[in-house]
């Protein structure tokens, strides 16, 4: 297992603070966070290839603060793979294994490169990979010496958006089952939600060198605990005051709109964050209850105008302004049947029971 | 821009790179009018010529040796290392490349006249071991620049890698970044004993012009020249001339492009 206890760098204007997080063995931990959050430093550090200015790095047990990068047996997959280009794939595989007798270093490599798919390029030339392929051999590469932790930088970055998509269906076996096989703890960054809610056992959200929050896929989904962790994640954010609490209904006043939740901890003249998944709301043209199913719960329902319809490959987001400003995901199709057009008028209609509440820092 | 005006505007440019081009040929034929290929010949396998050609090589690979040595670890620091006065350390260095030559060598001269440089005069000041100080101080900096270069197109990384995977730093040195680097010192290698192959002015004033002594290649053609044995000085600037198309090509060849410093 690893631990990270209070690790703190300073890097000119950029700082590292107090990272904390523990890892189980054979986990997978995934940090996403937004481009210069510092989630390469973080591994850096890790890797020995930064000195942190305060706290402690154990691996297994052992404090490995002080030790350099060769002693900590740590496998590392930068971004962009930093495959050596004086070498075939089977000798950069092969690279760690400086010690081994060739008889044993040969067949430990072919027995990597054949989990993973790539003895079949073992003499090519690094310069003729595409880049599904490279990313292999830099697993292989980084796997071949039975690391007790495994940094993963953004591996599907320097990847086109097709190989990347491509590549996303083995994401899980690569990245996940593989290690797990082998019993490697791995750390995988990325700025991207989908990676990280696919791979992640644990799930730590890194903004500006701080650790926002950790937790499961769930927990972070449904409870973001700052604005920040709740705009990163897409979701709707707003801040208001508690103004009513009769049972579990709770009324926030934000701005001049009320808006219902359902908690049981939320306190009368608190301020919150009250958040809202773009999948939970439903735009409808008529005020009655557009989903059947939520005819028996506390519903909110708002009139608003139409303000940005944004259309991507499967799906829009549609925001709307109702008072407050709200954003709506839904598919192309519904999209076309409802005709919105910026300007157009609807309701925007979505359960208490969907917003949760935060206390707002 | 037109087409026309874009044919104009590519004529012209090309006109002067190519009347250049002429005026160079033009130069090195003229040396063939005074000498004739039986003159050339026995020119070239003369005695004092063959000594010239002998003592400039022994030389320039000396001082050639003695610069990588120093210059494969310097370029290295300026590369990956930031310091305070970097950039006061880099002007200094640039110094043997934008002064002439022959300052440099009448500033080694005043050196060795002085209290720090006394004990070693007689060791350099006309004598052999002075030509490859004089060529080591002119080549070494334009070394440097060279491999600096060739070390700030190595990604770092590489031997980020190499250390996770168990190489110290002098490991991952020697596996990792020397053997990319490989091409680049290799051509800054032969630009820099070309260079020392044909240095005059540092060499002129630091060993002399001492005839079948410090007559190296170049001091050969001044020698001839002020003899007015116009034959032997073609001769030998033949060889300069053959032996620098050979190490252009060889660079080229190494590296994938043409010289550019």
């Amino acid at each position: 297992m690893i631990d990270v206890k209070g690790l703190s760098l300073s890097l000119g204007s950029f700082s590292l603070s107090n990272i904390d997080f523990h890892v189980e063995k054979g986990g997978c931990f995934v940090v996403v966070g937004p481009t210069g959050s510092g989630k390469t430093l973080l591994l850096e550090c890790i890797a020995g290839l930064r000195q942190p200015q305060a706290g402690e790095i154990w691996i297994e047990g052992r404090n490995v603060t002080r030790l350099p990068p060769e002693s900590r047996q740590i496998g590392y997959v930068p971004q962009d793979y930093v495959l050596f280009p004086h070498l075939t794939v089977e000798e950069n595989v092969a690279f760690g294994l400086k010690g081994k007798d060739s008889e044993g270093k040969r067949r430990k490599t072919a027995e990597i490169m054949d989990l993973l798919g790539i003895s079949n390029l073992k003499d090519r030339s690094i310069k003729t990979l595409s880049g599904g392929e490279k990313q292999r051999v830099a697993l292989a590469r980084a796997l071949v010496i039975q690391p007790k932790l495994l940094l993963l930088d953004e591996p599907l970055s320097a990847l086109d958006m097709l190989t990347r998509e491509r590549l996303r269906r083995e994401l899980k076996r690569m990245y996940k089952e593989i290690p797990r096989q082998l019993e490697i703890t791995s750390i995988y960054v990325t700025h991207d939600l989908t990676e990280a809610f696919v791979l992640g056992d644990t799930i730590a959200v890194l903004n500006s060198g701080e650790v926002k929050q950790v937790g499961s896929r769930e927990e972070i989904l449904s409870r973001p605990n700052s604005k920040f962790v709740a705009e990163f994640l897409g979701l709707n954010v707003l801040e208001g005051r508690v103004y009513k609490v009769s049972g579990s209904i709770v009324q926030v006043r934000v701005g001049e709109v009320s808006i219902l939740a359902e908690d049981q901890t939320a306190r009368e003249g608190v301020l919150v964050l009250a958040v809202v998944a773009p999948q939970n709301i439903i735009l409808s043209p008529e005020e009655k209850i557009q989903n059947p199913r939520w005819c028996s719960c506390r519903c909110n329902i708002l009139p608003g105008t139409v303000v940005d319809i944004i259309t991507m490959n499967s799906h829009a987001r549609i925001t709307v302004d109702a008072g407050v400003q709200l954003t709506s995901e839904m598919g192309l199709g519904y999209l076309e049947e409802l005709s919105l057009q910026i300007g157009s008028r609807v309701f925007v209609q979505f359960k208490a029971k969907s917003v949760s509440l935060s206390p707002a820092t | 821009m037109d087409l026309g005006r874009e044919k104009v505007f590519k004529l012209t440019t090309g006109s002067f790179l190519f009347a250049f081009f002429i005026f160079l040929l033009l130069i090195i034929a003229s040396l063939a009018l005074y000498t004739d290929p039986q003159a050339l010949f026995s020119a070239l396998f003369s005695g004092e010529v063959l000594f010239s050609i002998r003592l400039s090589m022994v030389t320039a690979t000396a001082a050639t040796a003695a610069c990588l040595t120093v210059a494969l670890p310097a370029a290295y620091t300026l590369s990956r290392t930031e310091f305070f006065g970097k950039n006061f350390v880099d002007v200094i260095l640039n110094i043997p490349i934008v002064t002439p030559p022959v300052a440099l060598g009448a500033a080694l001269l005043i050196f060795m006249n002085t209290p720090l440089g006394v004990g070693v005069r007689d060791v350099f000041v006309f004598q052999v071991a002075g030509i490859v100080l004089a060529q080591f101080t002119v080549i070494t900096a334009l070394a440097i620049r060279l491999m600096k270069a060739t070390f700030d197109n190595i990604d770092p990384r590489y031997e980020n890698v190499a250390r996770t995977l168990g190489y110290n730093k002098f490991q991952a040195f020697f596996k990792v970044t020397l053997p990319i680097a490989r091409g680049g010192i290799i051509a800054a290698a032969i630009l820099a004993w070309t260079r020392a192959m044909g240095e005059f002015g540092a060499t002129v004033m630091l060993a002399g012009a001492t005839r079948m002594k410090t007559e190296t290649l170049p001091i050969a053609i001044y020698l001839s020249l002020a003899t007015a044995s116009v034959e032997k000085a073609a001769a030998v600037i033949f060889i300069l001339i053959g032996l620098a198309v050979v190490t252009l090509l060889a660079f080229q060849k190494i590296s994938g492009r043409g010289v550019v410093l």
